[in-house]
């Protein structure tokens, strides 16, 4: 037992460092709270909004005495909620966390292993369940005469994740016993970043609709799909009696919640033995291609190209290659402008607006109305452009290598240009994409097009730049896990904000004063052009002793 | 030419030197091997002399270009294998080597050639077109040599570049290292096996806690000290502290 504690304790180093982000290598102790603070701040509505949605269910059905139906219902959704998530959590913890290379040799028995990496992915699931859990619990205990946190609840709280996590671990090991190529970190990167952004609009869809549901129609869902909720208890058979347990204060009923639990555990233990370590050996970085390349295809295959733009080829292949650098630092850029426009036309089509009488009324005569989209343009190029997290991370992905730019006898200058081009390449392709797809629905005059996609670049410019100024000064160099050097970033967050507050300044400053479009045109040009030039001069000048001052 | 005249450094706030007053000439035609016990400061000179590091004090030239003042220049005229090659994993081979070409300004020409013999003498042409990633220690070791040699620098300046090479390959690359001295070239590698300075080397350098504490040629070393092999003559000018 006590083998399995301190195994745990370590393994639960890589959690805490997740909450854990920090400014550069060292450091910045306060960041993380705030950060994760200001997360918090951003999902309070949501809570919100679900606790008065509960609030009204809770209404109708406490006092008519159905406590058990609310408190099994409330269970057994969290228990469908932690299945979702910890089937995209699992893998990592499970499959591709480094240190499953060190235990495997080690003299532990497999339960201790798998019976300790469940700990971990289990103290992950909790912060879920919790936010879930608490609002819904809240509605239900103004309900009650005399409400309070009870015993009951507590042991429900406790045992609630484990069985949904028994299930998604099994399946994931499944999975992974019957399909090699899932063995593989940069697939299962791509497919967990994709999965995140279903997810993520899902839940972005969900609480829209939220907001637009009644707690009547909330009691009527409710009241019609009582059959669809027993399929979810027999699925979850503890949070029935967990149920009754916290409404009912049966001690009886805990006890079953208590077996049936410790039953999953089991299970899961059992059956693990047999999945788990079949399917762990063999978890490979990528796969080679099973053809061998001959001399005739090594002869002609060497070519040669320029040093800036074999430098900026280099950039662009280990970008592309590295899914969580894909998926964090460029598809933002693609998908924010797509969101933007589909939650426009979604709003709009949801109103009795009449969308293209809208569309038709713009008037593009009007110089009022050209200036505002100038203005906007200009806002827009900064504001996709703080979404590219490219520049920004290309130092920080670099890692230990970072000495390579050092030894390599070519000009710093012509190195940060060719990162920088790397990330201006994918600025300029969102932005592109976005005002032609503006362009679609408005029509406007090609003239007006044109000058805004104009207006836009210098902002991308002036992005990239900054954001490569920012990695500079403060990189990320020291990670075991190149993820670290993405999602763990404050660069990322630091360029973000300031891009989003730029953004406004220039947008709202920009739509007051500028009353003509050639005005607004000329004056945006030469003070976004300005900026991105200065930035662009700030990291040519200082980038090199930045540079030049990294020992790590 | 490698000139390292009265180099320190220390790394952050700490307060020892990692490299304490060093000073080397090598010339032209000579393989010198860097020996010293784990931390002595072999890799810490080596990024020196490669331009990683700056040191506190003192000048470092390769053929006669400052690496602080003139740093292209230097760049220019070394070849550089770092002690961990897990560089550029997510390239291919292929794509590796034309990279490193193209950044040392390797003629295609040469380069084809180039490429085509030296994969052939290090059994990798079968493997260039698959990522770095999925290489071996031994074969990304022995890409980055490659690419090192692709453009056949006049100085070498390799961090143990034996480490994880198997026989043939380390063979070869000790023939190549001494046919680069005999064209009157520099080589200058840190290494931990002392069969291979000893067999390898016209000179060594032995370094412990940042200091030379013995710079010569081997046989002049094995008169001093009166014994057999490196190996004894290391253990006991390195010990006792
Ligand atoms: N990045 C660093 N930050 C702080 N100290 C360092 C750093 N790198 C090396 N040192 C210290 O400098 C000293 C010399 O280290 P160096 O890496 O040069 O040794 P080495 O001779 O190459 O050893 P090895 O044989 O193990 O490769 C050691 O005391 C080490 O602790
Ligand atoms: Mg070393």
């Amino acid at each position: 037992m006590s083998k399995f504690f301190s195994l745990s304790k370590v393994l639960m180093k890589d959690v805490v460092s997740v909450l854990d982000m920090k400014f550069g290598n060292k450091g910045g102790k306060f960041t993380g709270p705030i950060l994760w603070g200001i997360v918090g701040l951003c999902m309070l509505p949501l809570i919100f909004v679900f606790y008065m949605l509960f609030q009204g269910v809770c209404a109708i059905f406490v006092p008519a005495g159905e406590l058990a139906y609310i408190t099994g219902f409330m269970f057994s959704i969290v228990c469908l909620v932690v299945l979702f998530f910890s089937i995209v959590s699992v893998p990592s913890v499970f499959y591709f966390s480094n240190d499953v290379e060190t235990l495997l040799p080690l003299p532990l028995r497999p339960a201790q292993i798998i019976g300790a990496k469940f700990f971990v992915a289990l103290t992950m699931e909790y912060g879920i369940a919790l936010l879930i859990i608490a609002p819904m619990y809240a509605a239900y205990l103004s309900y009650l005469p005399v409400g309070s946190l009870t015993l009951n609840m507590l042991i429900g709280l406790l045992l609630l994740p484990v069985t949904p996590l028994a299930y998604s671990s099994i399946i994931v090991m499944v999975l992974m016993r019957l399909f090699r190529f899932g063995r593989n970190r940069d697939f299962y990167n791509l497919i967990i970043g994709l999965v995140a952004l279903v997810f993520g609009a899902g839940i972005g869809i969900f609480s829209s609709q939220l907001n637009t549901i009644t707690p009547e129609q909330a009691v009527e869902l409710l009241e019609g799909n009582r059959g669809v909720l027993d399929n979810l208890r027999s699925i979850f058979p503890g949070t029935l009696f967990a149920g009754r347990a916290v409404a009912n204060g049966e001690a009886g009923a805990q006890l079953i919640n208590i077996a049936i639990t410790a039953g999953v555990v089991a299970l899961f233990l059992f059956l693990s033995k047999f999945l788990y370590f079949k399917s762990v050996i063999g978890i490979s970085e990528s796969s080679a291609p099973s053809r061998k390349m001959t001399k005739e295809e090594v002869l002609t295959g060497a070519r040669s190209s320029g040093i800036f733009a074999s430098y900026l080829q280099k950039e662009l292949r280990l970008l592309f290659r590295n899914p969580t650098a894909l998926m964090n630092c460029v598809l933002m850029v693609f998908l924010m402008p797509a969101l933007m426009i589909g939650s426009m036309a979604f709003q709009l089509s949801n109103t009795d607006i009449d969308l293209s009488g809208l569309l038709l009324a713009i008037d593009y005569n009007n110089p009022r109305v050209v200036s505002f989209i100038m203005a906007g343009a200009a806002a827009a190029g900064i504001f996709i452009s703080c979404m590219n997290l490219v520049t920004c991370t290309c130092i920080s992905r670099e890692g230990k290598n970072y000495i390579f730019m050092k030894y390599v006898p070519v000009s710093y200058r012509t190195q940060l240009n060719a990162k920088a081009a790397s990330g201006l390449a994918v600025s300029v392709a969102g932005l592109v994409l976005f005002f032609a797809g503006l362009e679609i629905i408005f029509k406007a005059p090609l003239t007006v097009f044109l000058g805004a996609l104009i207006l836009s670049l210098p902002g991308g410019i002036l992005m990239n730049y900054l954001g490569m100024l920012i990695d500079l000064a403060k990189p990320k160099l020291v990670w075991d896990n190149e993820q670290r050097a993405v999602k763990q970033n404050v660069n990322s967050v630091i360029l973000i904000f300031g891009g989003m507050f730029l953004a406004a300044v220039i947008g709202v400053v920009g739509g007051i004063f500028l009353k003509t479009p050639l005005t607004a045109f000329v004056t945006l040009l030469i003070v976004t052009g300005a900026l991105a030039f200065g930035s662009m001069q700030m990291v040519l000048t200082m980038g090199e002793s930045y540079l030049e001052k990294l020992n790590v | 030419m490698l000139t390292l005249r009265n180099v320190s450094k220390t790394y952050g706030n700490s307060s020892v030197k990692a490299v304490d007053g060093l000073s080397l000439e090598i010339g032209g035609g000579q393989i010198v091997g860097f020996i010293g016990p784990n931390g002595a400061g072999k890799t810490t000179t080596i990024k020196m002399i490669t331009g990683i590091l700056n040191p506190d004090e003192g000048a470092i030239e390769i053929d006669g270009h400052d690496i602080v003042k003139n740093p292209l220049e230097a760049k220019k005229s070394f070849g550089y294998v770092p002690d961990s090659p897990d560089m550029f994993l997510r390239l291919k081979g292929m794509e590796y080597l034309n990279f490193m070409g193209d950044m040392y300004r390797v003629d295609v020409s040469v380069r084809k050639e180039r490429i085509a013999s030296l994969a052939e003498t290090f059994e990798m042409t079968g493997s260039l077109n698959a990522k770095l990633q999925s290489y071996s220690h031994g074969m990304r070791q022995k890409i980055i040599i490659m690419g090192v040699l692709l453009n056949q620098p006049s100085v070498w300046i390799l961090d143990e570049p034996m480490t994880g090479l198997d026989p043939r390959a380390a063979f070869t690359l000790k023939e190549m290292m001494r046919a680069h001295a005999k064209a009157g070239n520099t080589v200058f590698f840190s290494t931990h096996i002392l069969e291979v300075a000893e067999k390898l080397c016209d000179r060594v350098a032995i370094i412990n806690k940042g200091k030379i504490i013995f710079d010569g040629e081997l046989d002049e070393l094995k008169a001093r000290h009166d014994q057999i092999s490196l190996e004894e003559i290391f253990m006991e000018v390195t010990d006792g502290e």
